[in-house]
């Protein structure tokens, strides 16, 4: 039902945006221990709860498997190894991501975030004092209010 | 994507098109080079792509383009014979323009290439030399048409604004020739739809399939009438829906037939033969995967059809053949599948040759060679490294041979067979399934998960003890299947799950297509219809998978590929077979390790006894039983038998008072006893496996649990010396020095009962369990006089033992004999061909003691 909601916080939010400033990028934001993390919403097809995972013995550390998204099988993908993050509890969630001409992705987050409209010309580099995380895998920085929110570099992610 | 790229797909989609039209035409043409119509079209199809290279700026592009057409609209207005030459020029062309095209995707630009514009002047140079050509026929040429020349150079300016312009006299014509050959408009019937969007539509129609029974299930629950009906027509237009989306993927194999018509010319032209290709059932339909994947083999086999099949035209015609070779390419549907025939009315395939080939190359004896059928023969042609070309030419023989072509037609489920007459010609027959998207396939578990094994790849399935029904040579598990050896992998231990592991005895043995394998598998479910869908790309280094499907319940299971799974076979069924020569020994062997057993007791106590060793079973009624010379006997057949009791000899309780017994008969040099039981209980065939141990007492060799009771195998020998210490001796000359022998025997049961034997007779025997352990005992330094070996033993066998003995030069002439328990000719020979002195039975004491004392004596 919250998702419901968001969903249409994100229609409302871009049609604004349409208007107003075309000038922000919308981006859905989780998060996975002690980080913030951002996708761009136009690359999340949806997020998922508790879906039954087929695990595929012999493929890479940090590919939890194989599920089944209304007929299409997809990876899943442990966001957490590959961003070599620390995690103390063991993700739960789907976040289901577009790639481009392939069958989507889903990585499993901890906890799903606001959706928020940022300006680009704030987007930074990421800092050279990054710490706990694979600093190559974070495309840019945002500075929010109480917050640092690491964009993700989803090509990155998907392709290597 | 912008707008500019936007047009750039559409035109690279049209050029292409434009691209097959063109090639097609081409050959069509120079089959019927009177073809107005043919030529026409050709030249609108240059016509508009020079036009749409225009509109980009591709100026190279545009350039051919309007060379090409320049020389089309000679040949369409009859200024020029479509000559070979010509031709010939315009294919080029068109591959050029392919090559551009190619590049364009890729780049978003033109290539600039040396190659490109070489070829551009020679194509210039081509058409000025036509042009004169023309001009100085003056005679051929009606004024008329000249005119049309002049226009054509007008028209050639404005053409990039106005593409609808034609010269009027084409127009004209067009309308003439409307009235003879009326042109066949297509209409617009057909849409081009992105492939992605067809395959969404199967994931989801397969999605509703899987919704719709579980409808029908919660429908069968409430029972209501209504419901129920609603529920059924559901279903109906469910099932004819997945039917309908499934046809959208099929597509006519015509999309592959069509690309020889250019195959053939090329190869038939630098090859210098004359072909005929003739395609048959081109809108014969097939899912557009199989359409790509079976491409390149077509292309192989059409390959060597011409190219070691159809003979040049003179040999042809010295044949009485028309010099022109046939080729045709059909395809039609035979139930469930599609069969693709390449037939060619060429030489043949000389069977004469493959037969010694195979000799040769070392596929085959002699012997086999000679026997082997033409089929067995024809089907050496798959093999990888066989190939009869005598020469390799630049284009059969390129390194990919049958083999591969054969691989790839049974990765897509397919067969692939070949008939051959000598000097008629030879047919090839693929079959392959309609669709790859639907198989069956047999649904197995490991661990928790199941998994696919597509039914293809499915030989049998055989219910096994891993204990005792495999073994092991190096880190790999074998199983004879009827007299195969194949190996086996434990479907756990490729997927490396830890945790139980509960006893695997399930074992699918599977058809690689090169060899069968076994895979041990925890559970085996019924065969399912499953649909085939592809994995991400994380999977693609993983070569066990071919791909998951989605169980009825909704969960997933992976496909496993068979010919993935091979790979993990550590030892090649070759290296076994070099350990033990080969495979016949090995099956004769194998078998020597299993006896037949008589079960007997002797009051409550069960014995057994290789049932080889007794002479004769009978009944005795027990007042039969006389006591003569302290000893009790009966007289049997004239003869009188002593009886031997076995509770004297071994721990036993007994047996109470019967009316009657059994006896079994014991003989030996003419000798006879007799060894009372009580009863007979069956004979079994089974290994001689005991265990040792627990009863350590003379004349038992072990027990064994067989059907819940415990089991004494007796040494029979051993029993019937205590009984008469001087039964067996054979009066010898006192011999100063007592003879050694080692006894390499790994069977507790006949190691014991040959070393008792041997020792009865007066030698002194050291055993060793198998030919690794006789053989350090004899570089020990042990002298021996003799060595008596098993054929069968763990971590060095007979085989082994024997050629290690022989090759070295201390104990080359130290004798050996060969003990086995089932005669075979071909081991007889083979261990005597490795220098083995004797070759007999286990359990033919007496001619053992002979054969040995002839050695040592």
């Amino acid at each position: 039902m919250e998702l419901a909601k968001k969903e249409e916080f994100i229609i409302e939010k871009k049609e604004k945006g349409t208007i107003a400033v075309s000038n922000t990028i919308t981006v859905v934001t989780f998060y996975m221990g002690d980080f913030l993390f951002g996708i761009p919403a136009d690359k999340v097809m949806e997020i998922n709860k508790e879906i039954d995972i087929t695990p595929v013995p012999l493929s890479d550390e940090h590919i939890l498997g194989i599920m089944n998204l209304r007929g299409q099988i997809i990876t899943v993908m442990d966001l957490a190894k590959k961003l070599k993050i620390d995690l103390r509890v063991t993700p739960k969630l789907n976040l289901i991501v577009k790639d481009e001409g392939e069958a989507p992705v889903s990585f499993v987050i901890e906890e799903i975030g606001d959706i928020l409209e940022i300006s680009p010309a704030r987007l930074e580099k990421p800092p050279e004092k990054l710490e706990g995380i694979a600093k190559e895998y974070i495309k840019n920085v945002y500075q929010l209010p109480d917050k640092l929110l690491l964009i993700l570099d989803l090509e990155k992610i998907i392709q290597e | 994507m912008n707008f500019d790229e936007d047009i750039l797909k559409d035109f690279l989609v049209e050029a292409k098109e434009s691209i097959a039209n063109l090639e097609d035409g081409f050959v069509e043409l120079e089959k019927d080079k009177k073809n107005a119509e043919i030529l026409r079209s050709l030249f609108r199809i240059m016509h508009s792509l020079k036009g749409a290279a225009g509109f980009f700026g591709f100026k190279t592009l545009e350039s051919i383009a309007h060379f090409s057409e320049d020389i089309l609209s000679k040949l369409r207005d009859g200024l020029i014979e479509p000559e070979e030459e010509i031709i010939d020029i315009l294919l080029k062309a068109v591959d050029y323009i392919k090559y551009i095209i190619n590049y364009i995707e890729e780049n978003k630009s033109e290539p600039v290439e040396d190659k490109i514009l070489n070829f551009l002047v020679e194509l210039s140079n081509f058409n000025e030399k036509l042009k004169k050509r023309i001009k100085e026929k003056p005679e051929e040429k009606k004024p008329e048409e000249i005119k049309v020349e002049e226009k054509r150079e007008e028209i050639k300016e404005e053409i990039k604004e106005e593409k609808e312009i034609k010269p009027v006299e084409t127009i004209k014509k067009e309308k003439e020739e409307a009235v003879t050959t009326p042109q066949v408009e297509l209409v617009e019937t057909h849409i081009k739809v992105d492939v992605r969007l067809l395959d969404q539509l199967m994931n989801l129609a397969g999605e509703l399939v899987l919704a719709r029974n579980r409808v029908v299930q919660l429908s069968q629950k409430i029972m209501d009438e209504e419901l129920i009906r609603s529920v059924q027509v559901l279903s109906m237009i469910t099932t004819e829906m997945q039917e309908t989306i499934m046809k959208t993927r099929m597509q006519p194999i015509g999309m592959v037939f069509n690309k020889f018509p250019r195959i053939v010319r090329d190869l038939a032209k630098v090859l210098g033969k004359k072909v005929n290709l003739h395609l048959e059932g081109t809108e014969t339909e097939l899912d557009r995967s199989i359409i790509e994947a079976i491409k390149d083999p077509l292309t192989h086999l059409v390959r060597n059809a011409i190219d070691h099949g159809i003979e040049p035209p003179e040999e042809r015609i010295e044949l009485g053949k028309p010099p022109e070779g046939n080729l045709v390419l059909r395809a039609y549907q035979e139930g469930g599948q599609v069969v693709i025939e390449i037939e060619d009315d060429g030489r043949g395939i000389d069977i004469e040759k493959i037969r010694r080939k195979a000799v040769e190359k070392g596929f085959m004896t002699f012997e086999e060679a000679e026997r082997a059928s033409e089929k067995e023969l024809l089907n050496l042609i798959f093999k990888p490294g066989f190939s009869t070309a005598e020469t390799v030419t630049q284009l059969s023989g390129r390194g990919v041979g049958m083999d591969v072509v054969k691989a790839n037609i049974e990765k897509l489920g397919g067969s692939i067979e070949i008939n051959t007459i000598h000097s008629k010609g030879t047919t090839i027959k693929i079959k392959i399934p309609l669709t790859l998207a639907i198989i069956p396939a047999l649904i197995v578990t490991s661990g928790e998960y199941r998994y696919a094994i597509p039914q293809v790849n499915l030989k049998e399935l055989v219910n096994v003890d891993p204990e005792k029904d495999l073994l092991k040579v190096g880190n790999t598990e074998f199983y004879r299947l009827r007299g195969e050896i194949i190996p086996v992998l434990r479907l756990s231990e490729i997927l490396r799950e830890n945790g139980k592991t509960e006893e695997q005895r399930n074992l699918v043995i599977l058809n690689t297509g090169e060899r069968f394998i076994g895979l041990l598998v925890d559970k085996i479910f019924a065969s399912e219809e499953i649909v085939v869908k592809p994995l991400g790309r994380w999977f693609k280094n993983i070569p066990i998978y071919s791909g998951a499907t989605i169980m009825g319940d909704g969960k997933l299971a992976l496909i496993l590929d068979v010919i993935g799974l091979s790979q993990f076979v550590g030892i090649s069924i070759e290296e076994v077979e070099k350990r033990y020569e080969t495979a016949t020994v090995k099956i004769k062997t194998s078998a020597e390790e299993t006896v037949f057993l008589l079960l007997f007791e002797v009051g409550k106590d069960r014995l057994a006894l290789p049932i080889a060793l007794i002479s004769r079973l009978d009944k005795i009624k027990a007042q039969d039983i006389q006591f003569s010379g302290g000893k009790e006997i009966i007289i049997y057949k004239d003869e009188v038998i002593p009886i031997i009791r076995l509770e004297n000899y071994l721990p036993l309780q007994g047996i109470s008072e019967q009316e009657e017994y059994n006896v079994l008969f014991f003989t030996e040099r003419n000798k006879t006893c007799g060894i009372l039981c009580s009863k007979i209980i069956e004979t079994l065939e089974t290994t001689l496996e005991v265990e040792e141990g627990v009863y350590t007492h003379p004349g038992i060799l072990g027990h064994r649990v067989i059907d819940g009771k415990t089991v004494l195998f007796i040494d029979i020998y051993k029993i019937i010396e205590m009984y008469d210490p001087e039964w067996f001796i054979v009066r010898r000359k006192k011999e100063e020095k007592v003879k050694k022998i080692l006894l390499a025997e790994d069977s507790p049961f006949f190691r014991g009962m040959i070393k008792n034997y041997l020792e009865g007779a007066g030698y002194e025997v050291e055993t060793v369990e198998n030919g690794k352990e006789a053989l350090n005992k004899l570089l020990s330094g042990t002298k021996f006089d003799l060595i008596i070996t098993d054929l069968e033993m763990p971590e060095m066998d007979g085989f082994e033992l024997i050629k290690e003995v022989r090759s070295n030069p201390d104990y080359k002439n130290l004798p050996i004999i060969v003990v086995t328990s089932l005669a075979g000719e071909d081991v007889r020979r083979k261990v005597f061909e490795i220098g083995a002195n004797s070759y007999g039975l286990k359990l033919n004491r007496e001619k053992l003691l002979e054969e040995v004392e002839s050695f040592l004596s």
